[in-house]
Formats: structure tokens, sequence, C-alpha cells
């Protein structure tokens, strides 16, 4: 140490080296600005960096990818499985809203109608034949069915009548079968008609209105219910919706088509109506 | 054996004539299976068979369709009858395509006499209509009849032999 002290310039560059590092640190330390020299290398050197930098990253993601793969991987078949489990409580839920709504309308048909004594059933089969529109249910007498009783929708639309029955089913002539017919009226008039099925309309899901007179002011867009005569069906149930209005063949009296309001060949629920309500003679 | 074969493709065709094929339609047309069967087992039946077989199938097919108890047994019975007649005197060797238009043709007469018979006593089922139902069940009938044929024809065989 007493060696180096003795060596004159050894301590002279000591002392230039010290006193260039404080000047520098206050000079950095007050500057605000960067100098011209500065500016000239920086930006010259920047857009060389910029380079190099893209492609130091590119390098980087091309490794990061396989080390990505595999996280993204898992993380797909976790929200796979989750989607998954997503939708089958999605359909368990509709499946419970169906039934929800279902119940709610088989309430409000009791409430509407207290005086009906409806008996719930499900369509098991439909006819097999060309000629006839029918479906069967899985309810019979030990339910308390009986023949030529009104059968009708969760809505309140009328269906058709029991026509021929055992102890566990029964059969049910909807209203567009051919050898179907009731007393029907328009609801905006009043006025009385005839309700038929025709083969040829079944497949559309209509039926025909006979025996209409040319007095009769029925027109397309009129709604049907039934009368309540003939004894099969109570008063009031609605039928459906009249389409159009044509001349009969003699041309005496007219009929209309009617579109029924309830989706005969989709129905999976009815009621049947089990005490009946004859109104022969009340009008 | 045969009689139990015709048994369960009773039974088969009771369970899904009223449901599956129910709702199988072209033009709003749907196929009788039980027509279809009694032809084709026509074909490798004798006329006793047929009769017999095309009565039970008819019968059932009404009970069914809850209608005129009877009137399809008679027709039926007839349709396997005939069929029987004619493969035993007309047709040389049967094969698919023999089979499809003999269902076809069956169809345009049974089905025919059955659909103008139920015109003739209801106003509402038209004759125009009644034409183009028999038309197009005719030909779905046919060719159900094709594809349904070719399994058929080999239990058929099998069972013929084992007898």
């Amino acid at each position: 140490m007493k060696k180096f002290f003795k060596n004159r310039v050894l301590v002279l560059i000591l002392a230039i080296i010290i006193s260039v590092s404080v000047i520098l640190g206050v000079i950095n330390a007050t500057r605000t600005r960067s100098t011209v020299i500065e500016n000239i290398a920086m930006v010259t050197v920047t857009p060389i960096q910029n380079c190099f930098s893209w492609i130091g990253g590119k390098i980087g993601g091309f490794f990061g990818y396989f080390g990505d793969i595999d996280a993204l991987r898992r993380e797909n078949e976790e929200l796979k499985s989750q989607n998954h489990k997503l939708e089958q409580e999605n359909r368990r839920a509709d499946s419970f809203e169906a039934e929800n709504n279902e119940l709610r309308n088989l309430l409000k048909l009791d409430e509407a109608y207290p005086e009906f004594d409806l008996v719930a059933a499900e369509v098991v089969s439909r006819s097999a034949s060309n000629w006839y529109e029918n479906f069967t249910i899985d309810k019979g007498t030990a339910d308390g069915l009986k023949l030529n009783q009104g059968v009708i929708t969760v809505d309140n639309v009328l269906v058709g009548r029991i026509s021929d029955i055992g102890s566990t089913w029964a059969r049910v002539t909807t209203v567009t079968d051919p050898e179907h017919s009731a007393g029907a009226r328009i609801i905006r008039s009043g006025e009385l008609v005839v309700l038929e099925g025709d083969a040829s309309l079944a497949d559309k899901n209509q039926f025909r209105l006979s025996f209409i007179s040319k007095n009769n002011d029925i027109v397309a867009g009129d709604y049907i219910e039934t009368s309540g005569l003939g004894g099969v069906y109570p008063k009031g149930i609605e039928i459906g919706k009249v389409v159009e209005i044509n001349p009969d063949v003699q041309g005496i009296s007219r009929y209309a088509i009617v579109e029924s309001t309830a989706d005969i060949e989709s129905i999976t629920k009815v009621m049947v109506i089990t005490n009946k309500e004859d109104s022969l003679g009340e009008e | 054996m045969k009689v139990t074969l015709h048994a369960i493709c009773l039974v088969i065709a009771v369970a899904l004539a009223p449901t599956l094929f129910a709702f199988l339609r072209i033009f709003g047309v749907k196929a009788n299976i039980f027509l279809i069967y009694v032809i084709i087992a026509g074909f490798y039946a004798t006329k006793r068979e047929g009769i017999w077989l095309g009565l039970i199938f008819g019968l059932v097919y009404d009970i069914i369709v809850g209608r005129v108890i009877g009137l399809c047994g008679i027709l039926y019975m007839l349709a396997g009858f005939f069929t029987v007649l004619i493969c035993e005197n007309l047709i040389r060797r049967s094969n698919a395509l023999v089979i499809m238009l003999c269902t076809a043709v069956g169809t345009v007469i049974f089905e025919g006499i059955s659909g103008l018979v139920r015109s003739f006593f209801s106003e509402n089922i038209g004759f125009l209509y009644s034409l183009r139902v028999i038309g197009i069940e005719a030909v779905f009938n046919g060719v159900l009849a094709f594809l349904l044929c070719i399994p058929l024809s080999r239990i058929f065989r099998r069972v013929s032999a084992d007898n």
C-alpha cells in the first residue's frame, strides 16, 4: 500500500477517475434531456435492436408453443367435460320446464273448468290405417272412462271422442276422422254448424264445417267451438279456426275448411272429460 | 317352427305398425306391413298356409285399426291365397323384384277394394283421394317389400329346409 502511494502516476490516475465519476454523477442527476450524440446513436441503433428483438420473440414463441400445447390440450378436455355436463343439465332443465308448463296448464284447466271431471292420459299408439284418424290412450274403464266421452288437449282444445274402450286402453277417434261429426258453433255469431272429418284434409290437420247456409255470415278467421248439442261434447270447447269457405257441390249451401287449434298428429297427452254435459234443450 | 316365426312377426307388426310405421309417411300415406308380410310369406307357403296367414294377419289388423272387424281378414286371406296361387302357377323363380311388383299390385287390388268399400259408405272419403292414397301406398309397400324380402326370404328358406 505504501508503495502504491509512492507511485505518483498511479495516484494521479486514481484521482482523475474519482473526479470524473463525481462530475458524471452530478451531471446525470441533474440532466433532463438527452444530448445530440446520444440521440444520433439511439436513432441508429434502435431499428437494429427492434429487428433482433422481433427475431428473438419469434424464436422464444416457437419454443414456448410446445410447452403451451400440452396446457391447452388439458384445458380443452376440462372445458369439453364441463360443457358436456352443462349440456346434460340444460337438457334436464328443459325437460323439467316442459313438464312444469304442462302441469301448470293442467292446473289452469282444472281451475278454469271446475265443472269438468278430467282424467289425464297418454297417447300410446296411432292409427296404422290410411283411412282412419285415431289413436290409443293408456286409460280405460278401470280408470272411469266410458264410450263417447270427449277428449281434449291440456290447452282445452277438442281432439275427439272415445270410440272404443277396454279395461286399460281406449281408442280416440279424432275430429279429423272421416267418420267423426259433431255439433259446433261460430263463436263470433253464435250460429250453429256441423263439424265433419274429411280424409283428404286430415293430413293438414283440417276438417269441414258442413251445411252452412248462404245467410250465415261466417268468414275466414272465425273461431269455432263445441255447441254442446248432440250430447257428446260439453259446450264451449275450442275447436279451431276457419281457413276458407267454399260453395257446396250442389250450390245450395256452403262448407268451410277449419284448421284445428291443436296439432293432433303430435299430441302426446290428452284429458278425457268423464262427466260430459248434455246441453240438449238448454238453448 | 314356421308357426313360431309367423307368430313372432305378427307380434313385431302389431308393435311397430301403430308406432314406428305410423310416423313413416310419404305424402301423408303410411305403409301396410301386415299386407307386405302376407304377400312375402305367401311366396314360401302352401295354399292352406297362405289362407290362414292372411286371415289371422287381416283380423289382427282389423282389431288394431278398430273399425270393421273382418273386412281385412277376408281381403288378406284372399291376398295370401292368390299370392300362393300365382307363385305356383305363373312365377318360375321369385326374386326381390318379383316380390316388390306383386306387393305393389296386391296393394292396389286389396287396399283398393278396402278403400272403395269405405268410400262407398262414407261421403268423406273421396274417390279421387282414395286413388291417390292407394297409388302412393302401392309404391311405398313395394319398396318396403323389396327391402324386407331379402332377410325374410333367407329366414323362410332356412325354416323350410329345417322342416
